[in-house]
């Protein structure tokens, strides 16, 4: 037995994995590394103020690390075939789970949204894990699009729809808009009609933006990125210290450990703007490293899904793609204000653990298709190897 | 399909239904796909080229002013922990500190809460009535004074209340321990925090605490942190002012003074005591004084120091001065003989003893001795009247001693033609009269006789000092300087015990020990005519040989035709000397006196 094959980064069988898998595997650990490296830097103030224990958040990442280490395996060694069997019943179920949230009794509530539901001691955030399970089911509907009857479209159409309205009301508009973008690119990676496409986001951003309006204090939140400096103590508050840090960073960083603006002055440092300390500490350098990182893995993301034959395959790679470096960019975006300041987090940076385990499940989806692809190097796997 | 319509079985026609559903939705590549994979790509090229462009903005061009901004929200400034440094006496005792209070305003615009609620929730802690908080917040809409000198616990529970529209606003409050004890020196301040009299009015530059010179950083929460910390104790700047003064002979002197103007009934009094070696001062009472706390009730006369802003003619206690004058000249010696024939007549004016009587051939010592007003003029009609007259400018009649008190006066004089041109005038000097003096400066003059002829500065700060008790700073004090030559002052000493133990100055008999003194009673003059009204005082070197103290009492016009020096003031002085003794421990000279007095107790009858 060896115990090597238990420990993704340690595997011996990645030797004879594609070219691509095997540099997506290595970059996947990277990122995590990095992302580790950071957080630990990063909430060591903030568990240190809050708990009087700096790990406090480092350890609890550690563990969910590990789960997602699971889900990263699971997702690497299960054929995508079999895993798409499965994908549906997943789907109902978190999608039930995302409005089980706002049951009461049943969803946490943390600053105002509720988007946990405590299983035991974990608590589970449905709208996180389903990211991975709409990257399937996703990729299963787009990649049949052309033969799906009218009914069938426009039951699965109402489906997505109803996990966005899920996530939309808990409230949490980011992550529901970074839903909507990411079926959004699958679909028009999958060849659907561009007039369909156009209409489909004009109608998504008229919803958008007629929620918005309706709702003064959030109209004037979601604007306040354009000019932070109006309102330094209240809206602008997050994006101005936010800015603050990234500036004090400069062209080299402050260096690792180094930040002042995570000494209680940037809130949701950990998490929503962990690029900003990241940043601080690391200057334009740094930012730069990661941004390259994420242009790497997105265009090993575009050739995996160009070398595909399976149009189903190519949109996961899509998918994953999108959530991975798309949500990236969503969240250095929010960073340095030129998104509105919402609640993103950094895949494999910010602390929590149920995007951990997504992020690494759906970077292991990623490299599945990698492997998939070279159909001679992919062996089904023997049962006592899963 | 076909054959599943036609069979009657229908489970597996219906497999075969769903077989043939999955080939027929079998995923196909849609015509063009790959362009469409590589525009989801360039999207996020595009990104993150606006994503780059951006960070080089943030982090090269705006970094300096990025830079700047956040080091200004985490520098502060330490602020003072005071806002006027404490004054302590030589022992550490507190005579004036500052505390914390805090003044409580409501902006009842502001208010989230009803004005009954909140209301409710201050009452029980500003211990007010709920009706008259909701009077007061009906009153107007912002800035409505609540409450004032609320302590730090007061204000910590009314800030644990949360509430918007109230704010507290840091204020400082002297307290003076003390009371009236040192008001005469440590003065007080006023409602806007300026010193209006004594070391508070003087010293106010000094004791101003100034904020801490080098910024520090603090988190977002308001910690400090450690980082920028001069290695400099952080409490260096908590200094205090340290005075000469003891309080315990402070005390025991008002209430020897005190105890004496009740008896005759005096308008005020004031007793100073000094060490002759550098001029500090170890009390200095004037009576009557005021609480400093309620200084707007005192009578505003008082806020001046009468012992350093008024005048008085010195009449007898001047003559040991005016006898080393004489003998520093070289007009005299110790042991001239003078002929006191009770009664002269000087440029036509007469001159008479105190109590009328004549004393014939006499030393210098019983001139003293008995006072002898003739005895003086005699003397000092030996000295040239311009060298008489410069030596009295040598020593600083008509000029202030440069005190650290404030509000000192300087003392009068004829101007030197009339005195030289006027035999009366240096006649009326040689027993005190025709000149002022504060009675500080009688205590300084007193000193140069007492330490070997030296004027030193009279002064009651020893300066600010750290908390490790290394000297900051001190005020600037003239320097000491010679009058007279060591074996005068010893001379004139010699004489000043005689009065003590055979004159006029026997009430301040100190068994055990010896003093020099002279006793003083003067007529007060108002408008150049000499009143009825007396001013009595005694002053004393102690002790007698080698002497570390001067003390001197003055009592203004005491009640009673046995109001003197001798009966007023000695005894004042005798019972401050007696506390000098107990306070510094200081050894009897002439222990035998006292083994006669325990002797002469008669011993325990034994059971």
């Amino acid at each position: 037995m060896n115990l090597r094959r238990y420990i993704p980064f340690l595997d011996p069988s990645v030797a004879h994995w594609a070219t691509e898998a095997r540099v997506l595997h290595w970059l996947t650990f990277t990122w995590l590394f990095i992302g580790l490296a950071v957080l630990y830097s990063v909430s060591f103030h903030t568990g240190l103020a809050e708990s009087g224990d700096g790990l406090y958040y480092f350890k609890r990442q550690f563990i969910g690390v590990l789960f997602g280490l699971v889900a990263f395996a699971i997702a690497v060694r299960v054929p995508l075939k079999r895993m798409l069997i499965y994908t549906p019943i997943l789907f109902f179920v978190f999608l039930i789970l995302i409005f089980a949230t706002r049951l009461p009794g049943l969803g946490t509530s943390v600053n105002g949204a509720t988007r946990w539901i405590q299983v035991g001691p974990f608590p589970l955030q449905p709208s996180e894990i389903m990211k991975p399970i709409l990257v399937l089911q996703g990729a299963q509907i787009f990649a049949r699009w052309t033969r799906l009857t009218l009914r069938e479209k426009s039951v699965w159409l109402g489906l997505f729809a109803l996990t966005l309205l899920g996530i939309l009301i808990q409230p949490n508009l980011s992550t529901t808009a970074l839903y909507g973008i990411t079926l959004w690119l699958m679909a028009l990676a999958a060849g659907l009609p561009l007039f369909q496409l156009s209409g489909t986001a004009l109608a998504g951003v008229l919803v958008a933006a007629v929620s918005i309006s309706l709702k003064e204090y959030q109209q004037r939140r979601i604007l306040s990125f354009l000019n932070p400096w109006n309102d330094p103590m209240q809206d602008g508050y997050q994006l101005i210290q936010s800015l603050l840090a990234i500036g004090s960073g400069g062209p080299l960083g402050t260096g690792f450990g180094q930040s002042q603006q995570k000494l209680s002055y940037l809130p949701f440092q950990h998490t929503d703007f962990i690029f900003s300390i990241f940043s601080e500490e690391f200057g334009l350098m740094g930012s730069l490293f990661l941004i390259a990182l994420l242009m790497v893995y997105s265009t090993l993301a575009l050739k995996v899904a160009l070398k595909t034959q399976h149009p189903m395959h190519r949109l996961i790679a899509i998918g994953a793609m999108v959530f991975m470096v798309g949500q990236s960019f969503f969240h250095i975006g929010v960073a340095i204000g030129v998104l509105p300041t919402t609640g993103l987090p950094l895949p494999l940076f910010s602390y929590g653990s149920n995007s951990m385990i997504a992020s690494l499940f759906i970077s292991g989806l990623l490299i599945r298709v990698a492997r998939e692809t070279q159909a001679s190097v992919v062996i089904p796997l023997p049962l006592r190897a899963r | 399909m076909r054959l599943s319509v036609a069979t009657p079985k229908t489970r597996p026609s219906r497999r075969d239904a769903v077989k043939s559903r999955l080939r027929d939705t079998k995923p196909v590549n849609l015509p063009g796909y790959r362009s469409r994979v590589i525009w989801v790509w360039a999207l996020l090229c595009l990104g993150q080229l606006g994503l780059v462009s951006r960070l080089v903005w943030l982090q090269v061009v705006q970094a300096p002013i990025l830079q700047k901004r956040a080091e200004a929200q985490r520098s502060v400034k330490l602020p003072p922990k005071v806002a006027l440094h404490p004054i302590l006496d030589r022992n550490g005792n507190v005579l004036a500190k500052d505390e914390s209070v805090f003044r409580l305003f409501a902006h009842p615009f502001l208010f989230k809460e009803n004005k009954d609620e909140i209301a409710q929730a201050l009452a029980p802690i500003l211990k007010l009535p709920t009706d008259s908080l909701i009077k007061l917040f009906n009153s107007a809409t912002s800035g409505v004074p609540i409450a004032r000198d609320l302590s730090d616990e007061t204000a910590d529970q009314v800030r644990m209340l949360r509430l918007d529209g109230l704010e507290l606003n840091q204020e400082w409050k002297r307290t003076y321990p003390q009371k009236d004890l040192m008001s005469g020196i440590v003065g007080y301040v006023d409602a806007e925090y300026r010193g209006q009299s004594g070391l508070e009015y003087s010293l106010q530059p000094l004791l101003t605490a100034k904020p801490s010179a080098g910024l520090v950083t603090e988190d977002g929460r308001g910690y400090l942190l450690p980082n920028q910390f001069s290695e400099r104790p952080l409490n260096a700047d908590e200094l205090s002012l340290r005075l000469t003064l003891d309080s315990r002979l402070q005390w025991s002197a008002r209430t020897a003074l005190s105890r004496k103007l009740k008896q005759y009934g005096a308008l005020r009094g004031t007793v100073i005591v000094m060490d002759v070696r550098d001029g500090s001062l170890l009390a200095l009472v004037s009576e009557p004084s005021f609480d400093p706390s309620r200084f707007y009730e005192a009578n505003p006369a008082l806020f001046r120091n009468w012992a350093v802003a008024d005048l008085y003619e010195p009449g007898s206690t001047f003559k040991p001065i005016n006898v080393a004058i004489a003998l520093d000249a070289g007009a005299i010696k110790p042991d001239t003989i003078v002929y006191d024939q009770g009664n002269i007549s000087v440029g036509g004016w007469p001159i008479q003893n105190n109590d009328g009587s004549a004393y014939g051939a006499i030393n210098i010592t019983k001139v003293l001795e008995v006072s002898s007003n003739i005895g003086m003029v005699r003397i000092m009609e030996q000295v040239k009247r311009s060298t008489y007259y410069d030596y009295l400018k040598k020593i600083g009649i008509g000029e202030i001693t440069g005190t650290d008190l404030p509000f000192e006066t300087a003392g009068s004089m004829k101007d030197k033609q009339q005195f030289v041109d006027y035999p009366i005038e240096s006649a009326t000097n040689s027993f005190g009269q025709g000149f002022s003096v504060t009675p500080l400066q009688m205590a300084q003059l007193l000193g140069a006789i007492a330490n070997g002829g030296k004027i030193v500065t009279p002064h009651v700060t020893q300066g600010l000092f750290d908390p490790s008790g290394k000297l900051v700073s001190r005020p600037n004090l003239i320097a000491p300087h010679r009058v007279f030559s060591e074996e005068t002052s010893a001379s004139v000493r010699k004489m000043m015990e005689s009065v003590v133990q055979n004159g006029t100055g026997k009430p301040a008999i100190i068994p055990g020990y010896r003093l020099g003194g002279k006793t003083g009673t003067a007529q007060k003059a108002a408008g150049g005519v000499y009143q009825n009204s007396r001013i009595t005082s005694f002053v004393a070197t102690f002790p007698s040989v080698s002497p570390k103290y001067v003390v001197i009492a003055v009592v203004d016009e005491p009640k009673g035709d046995d109001a003197f020096g001798s009966t007023v003031a000695a005894p004042i002085v005798k019972s401050v000397v007696e506390t000098l003794i107990s306070v510094e421990g200081i050894p009897p000279s002439h222990p035998a006196e006292l083994q006669k007095l325990t002797d002469a107790i008669p011993p325990k009858p034994k059971p």
